[in-house]
């Protein structure tokens, strides 16, 4: 079996296939407006004329491409390309605006390669188990698990914890515009039918974090900024290897753990990471002013999404994310048909995509490293023509999401509110992971409360439920005890 | 002199507006999808674009434009030049979402069908080993016990599915909703769930694997893919609820324009490439032409304005 | 500082309530199960909450850290924004590639020094780049305005 799936994954054609794959998927990624699904769209037409093998293992180095080119410009350019590496962002583009681009980029390319690697071990050992587990998650799970990711904004909420949790609160209420999932009425649209699927979480993030810092580089545009310190090193520094490995381990396997379970990704899996990487450092405090193991445990948890997101796909047919969606359809126009039965068979593709996405993480890394005195060329164009060609590439990227210029009205005026936000120091993170939440965590709580015909017990009536229970006190306390201990001491 | 001149003028104006006529396509032409790109909309479209290539020189893409359930994109296509240049894949939804007050402006009167190429029909799916082995088991627990049905959305066509049935047979299901039929079937995998009302296509690999049983499917005839799956009507409950995929350009198009398009559709549908990609993706053809979807439009009209006001 | 987070929660006091108003109208809950009014109601006393606090906590606030909105530079910002807003209608009326390309020319002659040919060749590259790649590549359809 292993030998005919090398057979497959070994010829130089699919090699390229999966090399040509990650580079687009890294130029995908770190645009602001081409998320990873819609990479991963753009390419299937392309995969309908060839065979299966060459096909899924295309869409794969796409995928693993664009979660990992996210970060580029997250570090570079506070510009988050897709929303996984909006918490990269956070500490990222400190580190690079102190001079240490190489050193950031290099940090999040290691930590993205752990990530994966571990990620794809996983699913190699263990995805029938974990498929087993995930299959276990109802409303009630998944309901807890929002409540818990939305712990997260007592970390991502900067200086002042009251105006992230406004904030958080803004992201929440803004994601209620639209049809409502459970009831189908229409809430807030003021009868625009632009809003009755809601308002796109991605212009709102293009706006906020891209448009927004394009305008405060109009503010200092003839101010002489300090030259970014030449990239000497691209591999990461004995010293922070140690972070890096930590990290990786840690959050590549929660990553693959959140990515196993169907309709979460890697958007939340990085909040999730950051969250926690804050609540379990010695110096939480720092957490926000460009720390290794900040842009470290996002990296690492984002891309263990990839390989996690393959599991429920591959072991039961159900997609793991929108990206696993198009998958399964890419597979079923080779005639080949995800879930159970494919190991039986046709035994030799499952190897040949294990096989793959190890390339494909082993090709990011190459590529990542090699690339990064390239991308911090960016750095050196003159902020005359970078700023201008920013604006545009904010309203390119948010009008091609679905062609529609009403996006592009939603960038604008979000990159507007961004930018007065950041001059009161009120953090913008919080909206998007508001945005990518409260949706869950709202449709969540009633179809529970559907299901479980009114009773409010549902949401501790498993195993599971507890333990997110217990996991958002201690998340939510341990932050103050620590301070306590700390004061007394 | 003044006269001939202007019926000069006159003439020419008249041969050049039909020799445009005549050399319909005259430009690239294209299919708006109104779902999102990567789903089975989209790529049925692709498939059918691909087909429709050798007929139109100057190209034929597919455009996705998403929104409010497939409405935005269907009322852009409903808006744009009715010259041709823009056809419109047009859904059940066309004919549910107004009713629902979710449909904006769009109206099925404001376009001409040209074809339906392909349609799928809800199956009432429980897990391998749930107690449940016909439906008549399902339905008469039912009465007695209040069934958690999952659907794809509530208002969805699979919605509508699960309360037909409910409908027809006299009982009351909780009917519960999620973000798509993916998303309902790997609840019932997790059996949170009694049963599910989606479409047989996107249960069908799990039924082979024996992971999932279908009842019944609310289909005029037994479907090819499952002859051993009995219809609701031959079960004697009088339910008949499916999706399909058809085509249809503005009101106004010259008919020498929609003569061609249905034309070179209904050709391109039978085509071994688009045979064999459906057969792959597990999507049934079933081709309806232009006058036959017409009917089908006003039949399903009327049908979801009386389902959706029980509601 | 202390006026301008003043100013902030005004603005989302009155969001909130202005939810909650609108969210009151919406059907109620059904069998046990809230209707589509409760969590907006929820998060929007949460929003309140929180911003009557900021409001209380900066009303004693002896923070006299300027805010920065109206210096010379942030009127630039302004000016940049309003140009953005006219790029928009500009691009649905004229065109795309006509009104970028305008966009580019003038945003790069009001930030920098360069000479005139380059400034028409930066933008024209900048622009020609964009919209090949995203036209011809990712096939996004850029079919507005009278001109190209």
């Amino acid at each position: 079996m292993l030998a005919e799936a090398l057979n497959l994954v070994l010829q130089p054609s699919v090699l390229l296939y999966i090399v040509l794959g990650v580079a687009g998927g890294m130029c995908i990624g770190c645009l602001p407006g081409l998320t990873t699904t819609m990479g991963v769209a753009l390419v299937l037409p392309l995969t309908f004329g060839m065979d299966a093998t060459h096909s899924i293992l295309l869409l794969i180095g796409v995928y693993v491409g664009a979660v990992y080119g996210g970060s580029i410009s997250a570090i570079l350019l506070n510009t988050p390309g897709t929303p996984a590496s909006a918490a990269t962002a956070l500490d990222g583009y400190k580190m690079a605006s102190r001079g240490e681009a190489g050193r950031a980029l290099g940090i999040s390319t290691t930590s993205s390669f752990l990530g994966g690697t571990i990620s794809c071990i996983f699913l190699i050992l263990i995805s029938p188990l974990l498929a087993k587990f995930a299959l276990r998650f109802s409303a009630p799970e998944f309901f807890m698990l929002a409540v818990f990711g939305l712990c997260v904004i007592s970390s991502i909420s900067g200086k002042s914890m009251l105006l992230g949790l406004i904030s958080g609160a803004f992201g929440i209420l803004i994601a209620t515009i639209g049809i409502d999932d459970i009831t189908g009425t229409l809430r807030f649209t003021f009868n625009n039918m632009n809003l009755f699927s809601g308002i796109n979480f991605i212009p709102v993030m293009i706006g906020l974090f891209a448009m927004s810092q394009a305008f405060v580089g109009v503010e200092d545009i003839f101010k002489k900024t300090a030259p970014t310190r030449k990239v000497t090193k691209v591999f990461p520094e004995r010293s922070d290897w140690g972070v890096i490995i930590k990290n990786s381990f840690a959050f590549g396997s929660l990553g693959t753990f959140i990515g196993s379970i169907p309709g979460v990704g890697a958007d939340i899996a990085s909040f999730i990471a950051y969250g926690q990487a804050k609540s379990m450092s010695k110096h939480p405090e720092k957490f926000g002013t460009g720390l290794p193991e900040a842009i470290s445990a996002p990296e690492a948890a984002n891309n263990g999404v990839t390989g996690g997101a393959l599991i429920p796909m591959l072991t039961l047919g159900v997609p793991g994310d929108a990206v696993a969606a198009i998958m399964i359809g890419a597979l079923t126009v080779q005639g080949l048909q995800p879930g159970p039965l494919l190991f039986q068979n046709d035994g030799p593709i499952v190897y040949a995509i294990f096989i793959g996405l190890l390339i494909a993480n082993v090709c990011m890394l190459v590529l990542g490293l090699n690339s990064v005195r390239l991308f911090t060329k960016v750095l050196s164009v003159p902020k005359s023509i970078l700023v201008p060609t920013i604006f545009l590439l904010c309203f390119v990227g948010s009008y091609a999401l679905a062609n529609n210029i009403f996006d592009v009205i939603v960038m604008l005026f979000f990159g507007i509110l961004g930018y007065f936000f950041q001059k009161i120091e009120m953090s913008s993170s919080p909206i998007i992971l508001g945005l990518i939440l409260g949706p869950m965590a709202e449709s969540n709580f009633r179809r529970a409360l559907l299901m479980g015909r009114g009773d409010y017990g549902t949401f501790l009536s498993t195993g599971i439920c507890w333990v997110f229970f217990i996991l958002i006190i201690v998340s939510l306390f341990l932050p103050m005890l620590q301070k306590k201990l700390l004061k007394s001491r | 002199m003044k006269k001939s001149l202007l019926s000069l003028l006159l003439l020419s104006l008249v041969t050049i507006g039909a020799s445009a006529k005549d050399v319909y396509p005259d430009g690239p032409v294209k299919i708006i999808v109104p779902y999102s790109a990567g789903g089975g909309s989209d790529s049925v479209s692709r498939a059918l674009a691909e087909a429709l290539k050798p007929e139109f020189p100057d190209g034929i893409a597919v455009e996705n434009r998403t929104g409010g359930a497939g409405s935005v994109g269907m009322s852009y296509g409903m808006h744009s030049k009715a010259n041709g240049s823009i056809i419109t894949m047009v859904a059940p939804e066309l004919v549910m979402l107004p009713h629902t007050g979710n449909g904006g402006d769009i109206d099925y009167k404001q376009f001409i069908p040209l074809a339906i190429v392909n349609s799928g029909y809800a199956a009432i799916t429980v897990p391998s080993d749930s107690p449940y082995k016909t439906l008549d088991d399902l339905l008469k627990d039912a009465k007695s016990n209040n069934l958690l049905f999952g659907n794809s959305g509530t208002g969805s066509i699979w919605h509508l599915a699960g309360a037909g049935m409910e409908q027809s047979a006299g009982v009351e299901f909780t009917h519960v909703p999620f973000k798509g039929s993916s998303a309902a079937v790997t609840s019932l995998l997790g059996h949170h769930l009694d049963a599910v009302s989606v479409s047989y296509a996107e249960v069908a690999s799990q039924v082979k694997a024996g992971a999932l049983r279908t009842l019944a499917v609310l289909a005029p005839n037994r479907l090819a893919d499952a002859p051993n799956v009995p219809t609701a009507t031959e079960l004697g409950y009088d339910v008949v609820i499916g999706t399909w995929r058809g085509y249809a350009v503005p009101v106004g198009t010259p008919t020498a324009t929609v003569d061609f398009l249905t034309k070179s559709i209904l050709k391109a549908a039978e085509t071994d490439t688009f045979i064999k990609f459906m057969k792959n993706t597990n999507n049934d053809i079933e081709i309806i032409d232009s006058e036959g979807f017409a009917k089908k439009l006003k039949r399903e009209d009327d049908f979801y304005k009386n389902l959706i006001s029980t509601l | 500082m202390r006026k301008g987070k003043l100013v902030l929660a005004g603005v989302f006091i009155t969001l909130s309530l202005f939810i909650i108003a609108f969210a009151l109208e919406l059907p109620a809950s059904r069998k046990g199960v809230p209707g589509p009014g409760t969590w907006p109601i929820l998060i929007s006393l949460i929003m309140l909450f929180s911003a009557i606090t900021v409001a209380i906590k900066s009303f004693n606030d002896k923070d006299k850290k300027p805010l920065g909105i109206a210096g010379k530079e942030q009127v630039r910002v302004y000016l940049s924004m309003i140009s953005l807003v006219i790029y928009l209608i500009a691009m649905t009326f004229i065109g795309f590639a006509v009104s970028t390309f305008v966009m580019l020319y003038g945003f790069i002659t009001w930030f920098s020094s360069y000479k005139w040919y380059f400034r028409v060749i930066s933008s024209f590259a900048i622009t020609a780049v964009i919209y090949c790649v995203f036209h011809y590549v990712l096939k996004v359809p850029f079919r507005f305005g009278v001109l190209f």
